[in-house]
């Protein structure tokens, strides 16, 4: 009986240690969630992004050495304690890019969360992450001041639904451009997968919602639109994945050919992508189905915003009319022609 | 081999094969309902189908709309006493519909196919519905639902519905047999829009006509199984196309939004 327990005993022991040989290491079990190899650390360490990150670190330590020697007033201390957070070797995810990444977040009136997807957004190698305030009352603009990096783009009217998003678009020269929502803190672990579909030659990454959708029948109007859509256009595989679900990346090629402007309405963005011929893929899930924020505008049957989308929906349905003609690629044989297939004997 | 001999209208002279006799059916003089049913080659179904019709409704006609047919559909048809309109190339049902509803005198038209034998007590709610004020009364069958994703054919009934702001039709469709329409939705329709099932019912929504459903028949369990096409089937290739059809009309009619907002975008803003 003793010889048994002690048995168990030493399985534990063991058990515990193999669990330890990477259980310490925060930085291992980032890198290989975001699909690197950890054994090439080295290599990414050399990234000019991730060289120019250590500088910035060791500035920010100096700063707060001399901090400590003048007795700096308390805000500017856990501004600092802040930044050396951010900092800290392997709290960044130091994938190498060969082309250059920017982030573009849309804000309105969302104080609480923006600070927390910026924070997940420096994580990541970006050259440059715009943050576009659309009618923010609440303060967001100086929410963000102890970020330096931040391109802000303030608009003190509202804009309306997405339009901050091509102004933001608008802004960029990166080669890829990944889109979050300022109310939606996602890891940075869960948005690296976008950049790195756009960096392995797609042109549009979505969200693929695909896990978080219920049956058809308990589907809304918004999905089935979505389905619809890519339906139309051969794409039944995407089942709703769609440009108007956040986070998603686009390519340098993709934001050429659609321009900038066509973002105002995603899906008929979405719908051009299709018809151009980019490549579209859904190569990661994010919940946002269930995080996102309750409004009084985004809930019950005749909610606005649903009448909003299915809008957009008509709109890109319109669009590619224009080019393709109203039945699109679906069947001009007569309905005589099709009974003598169906019945003819 | 004599056995094998395939069955004509000519009564057979031998004794040891009884054939079944033919329902009889009446066409009222001044028919209330008309029963609308386009067939093609479809003589092995078609006596059943008739014999249910008549039964509907007491003051009714029967209009088969036989197009295409190599066999003796017409003949039967008329052997069993519908009114018969004869076309010799195939219409397709849509087509068939439309003639049918050109010819037809009632006050109400119902509209079935001629390959489902649906009993008359399951078509009777739909006629009962036009007759008690409803313009179009729909079957609320939509197709299969319990998955994620949904047959080409079920997401373009639903979307359409959810466009024209009619969530409670949810699947339901004029794709859909049976349906029953008043003379006054066919007269707003028109005729060319009726060969274009979607398109007939979304100008009857948008043109403020009382759509509903009238009650729900399981037509997906009584369509017969068709031999394999190889691929897509052709069919839900034209439904789809007709839906984008119906799109198209929705957009001419209501602009590039479909009368939907986009509140308050300030699209100059980009440029």
């Amino acid at each position: 009986m003793r010889m048994r327990m002690r048995m168990r005993k030493m399985r534990m022991i063991t058990r515990r240690k193999k669990t330890r040989k990477y259980g310490n290491s925060g930085r291992h079990r980032r890198r290989q969630l975001a699909g690197i190899n950890p054994a090439r650390s080295r290599s990414a360490r050399n990234h000019p992004s991730v060289r120019r990150r250590t500088r910035q670190h060791n500035d920010i330590k100096d700063s707060s050495m001399r901090g400590a020697g003048s007795s700096s007033p308390p805000e500017l201390e856990s501004l600092v304690l802040k930044g050396e957070r951010e900092a800290q070797p392997g709290n960044y995810i130091p994938l190498s890019f060969m082309g250059t990444a920017a982030a573009v977040v849309i804000a309105s009136n969302e104080r609480a969360t923006l600070n927390s997807v910026v924070e997940e957004l420096i994580r990541l190698p970006l050259q440059e992450i715009i943050v576009v305030l659309n009618g923010c009352s609440d303060g967001s603009f100086s929410a963000l001041e102890h970020h330096p990096r931040l391109i802000k783009l303030s608009f003190p009217e509202r804009l309306g639904h997405d339009v901050g998003r091509a102004l933001g678009a608008a802004m960029t020269t990166c080669d890829s451009v990944l889109f979050v929502d300022g109310d939606l803190p996602v890891a940075a672990e869960d948005l690296a997968p976008f950049l790195l579909a756009i960096e392995q030659g797609s042109d549009v990454a979505l969200n693929d919602i695909t896990p978080f959708l219920p049956s058809f029948m308990k589907q809304d109007a918004v999905t089935y639109s979505k389905m619809f859509l890519n339906m139309t256009l051969g794409r039944r595989d995407l089942l709703a994945n769609s440009l108007t679900a956040v986070p998603h990346a686009l390519s340098r090629k993709a934001l050429n050919t659609l321009g900038h402007i066509s973002l105002i309405v995603p899906p008929k963005a979405h719908a051009l992508a299709l018809l151009h011929g980019l490549t579209v893929t859904a190569p990661h899930s994010v919940n946002v189905v269930k995080k996102n924020r309750i409004r009084s505008t985004n809930t019950g049957p005749t909610n606005a915003v649903a009448g909003l989308i299915k809008g957009d929906h008509i709109e890109a349905l319109a669009e590619v009319m224009k080019a393709c003609g109203t039945r699109l690629n679906f069947t001009r044989l007569t309905r005589g022609e099709l009974a003598k297939v169906r019945n003819g004997r | 081999m004599i056995r094998r001999r395939k069955r004509g209208l000519v009564p057979s002279t031998r004794k040891s094969a009884p054939r079944r006799r033919l329902p009889k059916i009446v066409n009222h003089p001044n028919p209330l309902v008309s029963i609308i049913i386009p067939a093609m080659n479809e003589r092995t179904r078609l006596p059943a189908v008739l014999r249910e019709a008549g039964r509907v409704h007491p003051c009714s006609e029967t209009i088969v709309v036989a197009n295409g047919s190599t066999d003796s559909t017409a003949e039967i048809a008329a052997a069993i006493g519908a009114k018969v309109l004869r076309y010799a190339e195939p219409l397709g049902h849509d087509v068939g519909r439309r003639i049918g509803a050109e010819a037809a005198r009632g006050e109400v038209l119902l509209f079935i196919d001629a390959d489902m034998i649906i009993p008359a007590a399951r078509l009777r709610p739909f006629v009962n519905a036009v007759l008690s004020g409803m313009d179009v009364a729909l079957n609320g069958y939509s197709g299969p639902v319990n998955r994620t994703d949904a047959h080409p054919v079920v997401i373009a009934k639903h979307t359409l519905n959810a466009w024209l702001a009619r969530p409670d039709l949810q699947g339901g469709s004029l794709t859909a047999v049976p349906h029953a329409l008043s003379r006054r939705a066919v007269l707003a329709i028109g005729s060319k829009s009726l060969e274009v099932p979607p398109l007939a019912h979304t100008v009857a929504i948008v043109k403020g006509l009382d759509v509903r459903i009238a009650d729900m028949v399981d037509v997906g369990r009584m369509n017969p199984v068709r031999k394999p096409f190889g691929g897509q089937d052709p069919l839900t290739s034209l439904v789809v196309g007709d839906h984008l059809e119906a799109i198209h009309w929705l957009i001419q009619e209501r602009g590039q939004r479909g009368g939907y907002r986009d509140l308050g975008r300030l699209r100059s803003k980009v440029r």
